[in-house]
């Protein structure tokens, strides 16, 4: 009789087994689209069999086993992150690139090539009425310019504060998910692989916001570190982060912007900690690029050091010359000189010249009635000590802030190529590898890396071939 | 056929192998070797006569150039990815130091002559 119970109770822990991986079959299937699923494996565990001591042997159903594989995961959440860092640079950047319009036929360059034009014009006709007339219009313009970019740059420092405000609470909202995560496992409610496929897709979406470390313990709970160092969340408690608007040291030029600073739980800036995702992203542009343009507390930035040399150097020249009167001339351009991050916004006509105070006679000796006039018409290529910005004419200088912009966005736009590619790779060989065996991941990973190795070579071959020949169109 | 259609048509080709990287797949990677070696093909036999406007041509090289380090960058990621991978997957994970740990294994018997 025992035999028949033995065959019977096999049977029924088979069954039982069969209709466990049945329902994590069916679980699969259920699951096929959600977020940061992955596929579950039914086990079944061998059991003891030994008829000389009554133990009957079947199948018990074991531990569902997750195809998940981290380092896969982790793959695609650095590759995602560094997406995101360079899609949010290129983005931000696009917004300041119309100012330092390369064709030079917008923006500051044009209004500077065409007041330069005026001049010229001028000491070609130093009596014309309009001549003169025209040098204060194209003042104006560049003025008007100067203004305008300022502004847009002020425009562009507002969205991104805001901008960086939102994903720091987003950040912060994602990272209390894990945490009430963490707190499922810890009561035992964990262990779901539903749960698992929405704390991977909260991974996920956290690695496009900053670059974030998860680290799964042995308790079944993840540690979430923002920039491998700085703790977001440790099993149940959460450490939320916060962004902070002030200068690290006494400002030199007051009423800059202040640089912006993300602080951790306990106040500590943590800034240099992220350098990954959007945040990243953001605040390479908020605290890297605007303040090397627009200027911050410590520096005055590119567009003010132009504006500044320009209306310094017109304003110096005019005044050592003599209008038609005899009267020593009038400065042409006023602006705010108690802050030198401050120049390009308040950069306008003075409001006291006319076209008639304007001084082209150079008293010399020996005088030269169109002295001054000329030596504004060649301001912008002059390279006399006194003209410069560090050594270049000043539209030479104009000229590099056009190019350093230009490459920044063109290093974001090529970064963001290469990274949206890595991200598609990286997803492409997580789903070619789930869902078999540990052996044959093994095997089909190490004939795709020497796949790719070979194309790799082969890719290093063309480009010397390329160098090749472009040494010899050179 | 002249430099600048060597280079155009080598920029497509490259561009065709860099979206089938994104498929791994061995047979996808066979295609992907085969698409180089006609490119290898095509600017071996690249020589004097095939230069129409330096300048224009220089243009084009430069931007094929361009072109083939992006796709190295994206070869050599996805070799990278594997690699991990296959360190990680026969291993136990990495130390504090980033050094793969290897699987404990029973001592066995050897032979030895």
């Amino acid at each position: 009789m025992s035999g028949l119970f033995a065959n019977l109770n096999t049977s029924a822990t088979a069954l039982k087994a069969f209709e466990r991986s049945l329902e994590i079959a069916q679980n699969n299937v259920a699951n096929a689209s959600t977020a940061g699923y992955a596929k579950q494996l039914p086990t079944l565990d061998a059991l003891p069999f030994s008829p000389m001591t009554g133990l009957p042997g079947g199948v018990r159903a074991g531990d569902p086993l997750s195809t998940r594989d981290e380092y896969l995961e982790q793959a695609v959440r650095y590759q995602t992150s560094v997406l995101s860092n360079f899609q949010t640079q290129a983005r931000a950047l696009s917004g300041i690139e119309p100012i330092f319009d390369v064709t030079g036929q917008t923006g500051i360059v044009a209004a500077l090539n065409s007041v330069f034009q005026s001049f010229s014009a001028w000491s070609a006709n130093p009596d014309s009425a309009a001549a003169r007339q025209d040098v204060l219009s194209k003042a104006q313009d560049v003025g008007a310019s100067f203004q305008q970019a300022a502004a847009v740059l002020s425009g562009v420092t507002s969205n991104i504060n805001n901008k960086i405000d939102t994903t720091v609470d987003q950040i912060n909202s994602l990272a209390a998910q894990v945490r009430d995560y963490n707190l499922k496992q810890s009561q035992g409610t964990g262990g779901d692989a539903g749960l698992d496929a929405h704390l991977h897709d909260t991974l996920e979406t956290l690695s496009g916001l900053a670059s974030v470390t998860a680290r799964f313990e042995d308790d079944g709970s993840v540690t979430l570190l923002l920039g491998g160092q700085t703790p977001l969340v440790i099993g149940a408690r959460q450490y939320a982060l916060a962004s902070g608007y002030f200068n690290s040291s006494t400002p030199v030029n007051p009423n800059a912007p202040p640089a912006v600073h993300i602080l951790d739980a306990s106040g500590q800036d943590v800034t240099d900690q992220v350098s990954g995702g959007m945040l990243g992203g953001l605040l390479t542009v908020r605290d890297s690029v605007l303040p090397s343009l627009q200027g911050d507390g410590q520096q005055a930035g590119a567009l003010n050091i132009i504006a500044k040399q320009v209306a310094d150097r017109v304003n110096q020249l005019l005044a050592s010359g003599k209008d038609p009167a005899g009267n020593a001339g009038l400065p042409l351009f006023t602006y705010d000189a108690s802050s030198a991050a401050n120049t390009a916004r308040s950069l306008a006509i003075n409001p006291n010249v006319t076209a008639d105070t304007l001084a082209a006679l150079d008293p010399g000796p020996p005088q030269v009635v169109n002295g001054i006039a000329m030596a504004l018409a060649g301001l912008g290529d002059s390279h006399a000590p006194a003209d410069t910005i560090g050594g270049k004419s000043i539209l030479e200088f104009l000229n590099a802030q056009t190019q350093i912009v230009g490459q920044q966005v063109a290093d974001a736009t090529a970064g963001q190529t290469i990274a949206q590619q890595s991200v598609a790779q990286a997803k492409a060989v997580r789903t070619q590898v789930s869902g078999v065996s540990l052996d044959e991941e093994a095997v089909r990973i190490m004939e795709l890396q020497r796949g790719y190795q070979a194309i790799s070579k082969m890719i290093s071959v063309i480009n010397g071939l390329t160098d090749t020949l472009i040494s010899m169109v050179s | 056929m002249t430099l600048k259609q060597r280079c155009q048509a080598g920029e497509a080709k490259l561009d065709q192998v860099s979206a089938a990287l994104l498929d791994p797949r061995p047979e996808v990677l066979d295609r992907c070797e085969a698409d180089l070696e006609e490119i290898i093909a095509m600017l071996e036999t690249g020589d004097a006569e095939s230069i129409v406007d330096p300048s224009a041509d220089k243009a084009d090289l430069l931007r094929l150039r361009n072109r083939i380090r992006l796709l190295a960058l994206q070869a050599q990621q996805a070799t990278n990815l594997c690699q991990g991978w296959a360190q990680l997957g026969l291993t136990e994970g990495y130390t504090d130091q980033g050094r793969p740990v290897l699987a404990p294994s029973e001592p066995q018997a050897s032979y030895e002559v």
